[in-house]
């Protein structure tokens, strides 16, 4: 009886796991082939032009990225627990619209044909995984990992790992280090400053 | 930079036991609280989550990529450094990486490159064996006679698509971190940057293990390191400017970004 049951759930198990059709190397390969190629598209060349590119670039961006996997990572589960519901959706929201900014205002000023290299995905779980590429400019390369998981059939990114430094991790440790002192609202009130110094400055 | 630094034994047999015996609280520090992760907590946590409109949010996800604590009592020291550093690189730095870089052809600055890493044989040779790697150890020798013979004195890189010659580069620092030693304290050298008790000495143990060290008179020695420096930073003008953009708090990422780093070197 219990050995049926046993079965039974191992058998559920086994067909509930997901069967995405598209592999997390394929997700990021495509995403940043439509990046390059938005990057390298001569119509965004004049500066009245790079508002829209920008926006194009972040619709396939915000496709793949899952933002709130990556705020909720940065802040420490004590510290999180300081957040009221409402802050939470703030700061996941903020968090957002700056990694936005900050990324794509330099991928927009400084991408300058460097190359992607695809080398190697590997499943870590059920639902994770991680791709392994290479960028390579002026014969450097720089190793960039992306950590992946799988949301409602779709592969999104939730870590990347550059030359061994964790995105998440990282402003997780500047995150933790001014919840020491500050409170959810202060850390918030400096992130909406940095997002609006941001735009003021302009693309 | 022409300081010379000596090191007797008996300032270095204590150090060494102090860094030993403080490297559980300078060393890994998962950044999950603490919390043991019985059953009972599990569930609670599950709750709170399912509470938060059903986002589901594994407490395993970020275990591969923990928050490293180190302790940090020259915090004010530090970022009077960071700063020196940070100007160090606007004013200084990168003006004359650009302009070697506008002069000077990629080829030759790979070729210079290349050969300021063959001549850094050495260090990477004796950390290898000190921790009994010996395949890297190998690996290493077979590189500089290689670079060094057919690469012509270590300009040209003919050992770079074999793998096995291209071992993951080993120090001092590394070597103390390998046996067990913690990193004691962070800090932040002038010139040099992020860095901690354990990796400062190590590097100054590096010195006397890299050729340069011993170039004669001082002003050649300078001249030597300040074109090897200046020469790598013109491969990466940018990389700092946008870590610093990137930055809420461009002291403590950098701090993250330093521990991150070492930790997987010293493991592997």
């Amino acid at each position: 009886m219990f050995k049926r049951l046993l079965l039974t759930l191992t058998i559920m198990i086994l067909f509930a796991a997901p069967s995405s059709a598209d592999k997390p190397m394929d997700v990021i390969q495509t995403a940043v082939e439509e990046i390059v190629g938005l990057l390298k598209d001569p119509q965004y060349d004049p500066p009245e032009k790079k508002e829209e590119q920008r926006e194009k670039i972040w619709n396939v961006v915000h496709n793949i990225f899952d933002f709130q996997t990556i705020a909720r990572g940065t802040i420490r589960r004590h510290d999180w627990e300081r957040f009221s519901e409402e802050q939470k959706k703030e700061f996941t929201d903020l968090f957002t619209t700056l990694l936005g900014n900050t990324y794509l205002e330099r991928l927009q000023s400084d991408y300058r044909d460097e190359q992607v290299v695809f080398m190697e995905q590997e499943m870590l779980s059920n639902t994770t995984a991680i791709v392994r590429t290479k960028i390579i400019r002026e014969s450097i390369e720089t190793p960039v990992d992306y950590k992946l998981i799988l949301r409602e059939e779709n592969w999104r990114i939730y870590n990347v790992i550059v030359e061994n430094i964790s995105l998440v991790t990282n402003y997780r440790d500047q995150f933790s280090q001014m919840l020491m002192r500050d409170s959810p609202a202060q850390l918030i009130d400096t992130l909406r400053d940095r997002v609006n110094k941001n735009e003021i400055q302009g693309v | 930079m022409h300081y010379k630094i000596k090191f007797p034994i008996f300032f270095i047999l204590p150090l060494i036991f102090i860094l030993f015996s403080t490297q559980n609280v300078a060393g890994q520090d998962k950044y999950h609280d603490g919390h043991l992760s019985n059953d009972g907590f599990q569930f609670l946590r599950a709750q709170s989550d399912a509470d938060n409109d059903d986002f589901y949010f594994p407490d395993e996800l970020f275990d591969e990529e923990p928050s490293y604590h180190i302790a940090d009592p020259l915090r004010p020291f530090n970022i009077a450094m960071f700063h020196f550093n940070d100007k160090l690189y606007f004013w200084v730095l990168k003006p004359a990486a650009q302009g070697w870089r506008f002069i000077v052809p990629e080829t030759a600055r790979k070729g210079i490159s290349n050969f300021f890493y063959n001549l850094g044989f050495p260090v990477r040779f004796v950390s290898s064996i000190l921790q009994l790697k010996g395949d890297k150890a190998t690996g290493e020798l077979g590189r500089f006679f290689l670079n060094s013979i057919f690469g012509v004195l270590g300009f040209g890189n003919p050992a770079k698509n074999f793998d096995e010659l291209n071992p993951d580069a080993e120090d001092l620092g590394q070597t103390f971190g390998h046996y067990g030693v913690g990193h004691g304290f962070y800090l932040v050298l002038p010139f040099l940057g992020p860095s901690s008790l354990r990796d400062g000495i190590g590097l100054a143990g590096d010195r006397f293990l890299d050729p340069v060290f011993y170039v004669d008179p001082w002003e050649l020695r300078a001249g030597v390191t300040a074109t090897d420096t200046v020469n790598k930073t013109s491969f990466r003008i940018g990389d700092y400017e946008a870590f610093k953009d990137a930055a809420i708090k461009p002291y403590d990422a950098m701090k993250s970004g330093y521990l991150q780093r070492r930790v997987k070197s010293v493991n592997n």
